[in-house]
């Protein structure tokens, strides 16, 4: 059998979201896509924190968990790091190719209530690696708190920590398809009262069909007393949408995905090959 | 909560940076509905925590420890 030709197409893009319409591959293929975006693309974000002096009222830990929420830029740093696996490993820490370092310091005057953002984590080893967002408060000092600390980054991946999770929404879904049996269809209008989203409505009399705005809710095929409408959805084409965190664009997450996959695959491959390669020395 | 969250404890979008733009907004007599719009919170996950929130750190953060 031939394989069909892969085709992609962007439907929807901006700053930090990506629609792709994938035709050509299977659900499974685009699934794993959806979920290597999720887990196994790498991206950096703060590991451990050290606290200088806290006299905040907030407790360390409370501090540390909102800096481990505040992403990074990773862009450069997925290239440029030691990888996951060969990082989390104890003793670490000092490695310059393994862990970036930021740094905060700040103080509130004797009648002063200042709320510390997230611009003021200032990068210590790595000017590469910094706060992809700048107003996010990371605690409120009341007079004469003080707060210092250094932050260690390194890459990690969404299984282990949602913070190294670079896509907040991956999703794929079907393309719908509205299939209306013209010789039942009488223009009764039945189901373009109850569509929600518009994909069926009546123009001068007779029904029009907008397949795109289809959400696939069925409620058409309920509302058809002549049994006209038919729902379904197209055949190897699926939307992949991908919303990142802001520490790699949503394209790079996309293509990150797909690397992360192929090396499990050639990885697997290597093994299975060395399980073919022990059963044909066993059968001579 | 004592701070407004860094993420959505739902879907993990950065909200963060936008509660001070949407609570002034809000204050200064705009629709909180039109505001989360404008600020881009599409989902409901997201919204409900603009909506519910309450800054809890205003009323301890005078509690300096003695120097």
């Amino acid at each position: 059998m031939l394989m069909a030709e892969v085709k992609i197409e962007v439907v929807e893009k901006d700053e930090n979201h990506v629609k792709l319409l994938i035709e050509g591959v299977g659900i499974h293929l685009v699934n794993a896509v959806r979920r290597a975006a999720l887990e196994y693309v790498p991206t950096i974000a703060t590991d451990f924190v050290v606290f200088r002096s806290n006299t905040s009222v907030l407790h360390d830990e409370f501090i540390a968990h909102r800096i481990g929420l505040i992403p990074l830029t990773s862009e450069e740093a997925v290239r440029k790091y030691k990888p996951p696996e060969v990082c989390s490993k104890e003793g670490m820490e000092e490695d310059l190719s393994c862990y970036a370092v930021l740094s905060l310091e700040a103080s509130a005057g004797e009648n002063e209530i200042k709320t510390v953002y997230s611009d003021e984590l200032k990068p210590l080893t790595d000017p590469t690696v910094k706060p992809v967002h700048e107003r996010i408060p990371i605690v409120k000092l009341g007079p004469n708190q003080r707060i210092e600390l250094e932050a260690y980054a390194r890459l990690g991946r969404g299984k282990e920590h949602i913070k190294w999770s670079p896509a907040t929404i991956s999703t794929v879904t079907y393309v719908p398809e509205v299939r209306v049996d013209w010789s039942k269809c009488t223009d009764c209008g039945e189901c373009a009262n109850v569509c929600p989203t518009g994909a069926l409505t009546m123009s001068e009399g007779k029904l029009v069909v907008k397949e795109e705005l289809c959400n696939l809710c069925r409620q058409c095929v309920q509302a058809c007393p002549y049994d006209a409408v038919r729902l379904g959805h197209k055949e190897e084409k699926y939307y992949l949408t991908i919303e990142s965190s802001g520490s790699l664009k949503p394209e790079t997450i996309a293509v990150f995905a797909v690397k992360e996959i192929m090396i499990k695959l050639e990885d697997l491959i290597s093994k299975l090959k060395s399980i073919e390669e022990a059963v044909e020395v066993g059968s001579e | 909560m004592v701070l407004f969250p860094v993420r959505c404890p739902t879907c993990g979008a950065v909200i963060g940076d936008k509660w001070e733009p949407f609570i002034n907004r809000v204050k200064a007599g705009e629709d909180p509905k039109k505001v989360l719009d404008d600020l881009g919170v599409k989902r409901y996950c997201c919204r409900r925590v603009f909506i519910s929130h309450v800054n809890l750190i205003d009323e301890m953060v005078m509690y300096t420890k003695r120097a």
